[in-house]
């Protein structure tokens, strides 16, 4: 028999780290690595109950440890987040394809997030600085709702103080702590001086964001082709078979989950 | 490619000696109704028209488990085995379920393995039902490829003729002592090929069925009409056109906690539910019910036609008979055609 693509490969949970209310990220340690490049996702099982897909938020490599952050949004991620380090869980993948870097090398990079949208992001934007010599300007623009919201806090603050990464963040609300820019990750890009036609752009975030954002970038002179997305789009095999996150032409689990704003222009349900 | 002739009070006879020491499904008359069922070779009805069930039920089945973990589930090598009566619209609709299942970076074992260990042995068409229009796409009411063996029927018996290198060397080893068919016994054959094909061509231009070439362009041209939401009053979102179906693949995984470990099950869903795509955020790209039956039809006439090239609808008309809302694919191609 050919070998089983929905069998799960017997996972040790490490280490979780409360990241927000909502959100917590999750280090993994497969029996057997799984190795992957910025992009990619994962399907991680909690046993007995089923599989949602998570792209790692960990730097791209060899696999034998990866982290995920995860959103609390239902059954498995309610129960992911119920766990303390030393369960039993499961993975399968990766899946998917990957962040075109040779397409990115030489340019200005912009990378906006949302929310837990950053978390995907994050193995791009740890991918990009292990190689950080191939990119022109790397920028980061990332919001949440509130302060509380943003996740990664301390990296946020790490990153801030390197010179070789621009980071804008702002919240949708401040609190009295918040000494930063108020209002929708968009307006970040009113801070960004670039010359957007030549630079490539890389979104992820709820949908409204991603709609917004999207549109953000094209009116601030992105080309459609340089804007990707990667797409959260309901899931249940990861691998080209079960039909459920079919967008018009693609399944995004195959043909994606990365796709450039110009494969997607003129989908009607995309959004 | 091998043809013998086989007479009528002999099939049953012949049929077992074909498929001796093999697990074989067949159809069977049960209420009025053709229904797939396990058989022993030699009472398998040989049917003049599709059987009720849609072949897929027996390679991609309702509910399957899929794992077993985190132990490897033991490797059993499945019974050989046989069908007897497929027609040509189950043929052509395997042929995107072979897309689907062994196509790709990633081939679904369960579903190879079946369809590896299963000989088909096909019928022609002979008595095509009110709902048939097969032909609408080019096809044809009797098995051109995709069989091991075909029956014909022709007077005082049938044509059987291998249609691959299993079903010939089958025919060689075990039926030796049939007689060749004839080129007689062929043009009676083609005569009756083309009667029936003519019977549903016929069908297809009185229900004005248009070409699906034009489905193709009108699917992605007009998501917005009207008749989606006209569509949407009937449906009730029960799923019975998907499960129906046999080209119908999407599925969903659910896991299941047990004594000694878990298991993964492989379920038939269906495209028409409400949640099929309603993603983790809340948004639904197709909340809609209108959404839904477009998308649908844009999969089976769109998407399956870029993707793999060939028709996700196949003419059988099960939907026909298992919408409890009435809704007519015919009627549905008809209208889609002149918005
Ligand atoms: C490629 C990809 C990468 C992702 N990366 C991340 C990430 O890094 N961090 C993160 O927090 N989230 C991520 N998600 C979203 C995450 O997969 C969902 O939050 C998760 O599937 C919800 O599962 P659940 O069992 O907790 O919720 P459920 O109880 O299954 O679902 C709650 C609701 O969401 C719907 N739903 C939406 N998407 C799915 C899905 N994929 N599978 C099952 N049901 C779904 C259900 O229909 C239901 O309405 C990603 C999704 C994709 C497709
Ligand atoms: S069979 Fe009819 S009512 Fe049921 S989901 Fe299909 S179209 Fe809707
Ligand atoms: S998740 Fe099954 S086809 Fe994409």
């Amino acid at each position: 028999m050919s070998s089983n693509p929905y069998q799960p490969v017997r996972t040790r949970l490490e280490d979780v780290a409360r990241e927000t209310g909502n959100i917590k990220t999750f280090l993994l340690a497969p029996e057997t690595a799984l190795p992957f490049e910025a992009g990619q996702f994962v399907q991680l099982t909690v046993p007995g109950l089923g599989e949602a897909p998570f792209t790692p938020s960990s730097a791209p490599g060899r696999g034998e440890r990866l982290t995920v952050t995860v959103m609390e949004a239902g059954t498995v991620t309610g129960a992911l987040h119920g766990m303390a380090p030393g369960a039993e869980l499961g993975l399968r993948g990766p899946y998917g394809n990957v962040y075109p870097l040779d397409r990115f090398a030489g340019r200005d990079v912009l990378i906006m997030g949302g929310g837990v949208g950053l978390a995907p992001l994050r193995s791009l934007l740890l991918g990009l600085m292990q190689q950080r010599d191939r990119f022109a300007r790397i920028i980061l623009c990332y919001g949440a709702r509130t302060p509380q919201d943003l996740i990664y806090k301390e990296q946020l603050k790490e990153w801030s103080r390197l010179d070789n990464l621009e980071v804008h963040l702002t919240v949708d609300q401040s609190d009295g702590a918040w000494d930063g820019k108020v209002g929708v990750v968009t307006t970040t890009l009113d801070d960004v001086e670039l010359d957007a036609a030549g630079a490539v752009s890389a979104v992820c975030g709820p949908p409204v964001m991603m709609k917004f954002g999207t549109l953000a970038l094209l009116d601030k002179g992105f080309t459609p082709e340089n804007i990707y997305m990667s797409l959260e789009k309901n899931m249940s095999c990861g691998i080209g078979k079960c039909g459920h996150c079919r967008v018009g032409p693609y399944y995004v689990c195959r043909d994606g989950p990365v796709f450039a704003y110009s494969k997607l222009q003129g989908i009607k349900d995309l959004w | 490619m091998t043809a013998k002739f086989v007479d009528t009070p002999s099939v049953g006879l012949a049929l077992s000696k074909l498929l001796a020491g093999r697990e074989t499904f067949g159809v069977k008359t049960v209420k009025d109704h053709l229904r797939l069922v396990r058989v022993e070779p030699d009472e398998a009805e040989i049917p003049p028209v599709r059987m009720v069930d849609p072949l897929k039920s027996i390679f991609f089945p309702p509910r399957q488990e899929v794992a077993d973990y985190f132990e490897r589930a033991d490797e059993e090598t499945p019974a050989k085995r046989a069908m007897i009566g497929v027609t040509a619209c189950d043929l052509a609709a395997l042929e995107v379920l072979d897309h689907v299942f062994l196509g790709g970076d990633f081939v679904d074992p369960f579903y190879q393995e079946l369809r590896r260990n299963t000989l088909l042995i096909s019928v022609d068409c002979t008595e095509p039902l009110d709902v048939c229009f097969c032909t609408f796409s080019g096809a044809r009411p009797y098995p051109t490829a995709g069989f091991d063996l075909n029956l014909s029927p022709i007077s005082g018996g049938y044509i059987l003729e291998a249609g691959s290198e299993e079903g010939g060397s089958l025919l060689e080893e075990k039926l030796a002592d049939l007689p060749e068919a004839t080129a007689d016994q062929f043009s009676e054959r083609e005569r009756s090929r083309a009667a029936v094909t003519q019977r549903v061509q016929q069908a297809v231009q009185d229900a004005g069925l248009p070409d699906p070439e034009k489905i193709y362009e009108k699917v992605q041209q007009k998501p917005d009409a009207p008749m989606w939401g006209e569509l949407a009053d009937q449906c009730v979102e029960c799923g019975a056109c998907n499960f129906v179906c046999p080209a119908c693949h999407c599925f969903l995984l659910t896991d299941l906690e047990e004594e000694h470990g878990f298991r993964r099950f492989r379920n038939w869903d269906a495209c028409l539910y409400p949640s099929f795509a309603k993603e983790a955020s809340g948004a639904n790209p197709r909340k809609r019910r209108s959404e839904r039956l477009h998308g649908r039809m844009e999969k089976k006439f769109y998407f399956l036609k870029t993707d793999a090239d060939r028709w996700g609808c196949v003419g059988c008309g099960r939907c026909i008979d298992a919408c409890p809302g009435a809704i007519d694919v015919r009627e549905t191609l008809r209208k889609l055609a002149h918005v």
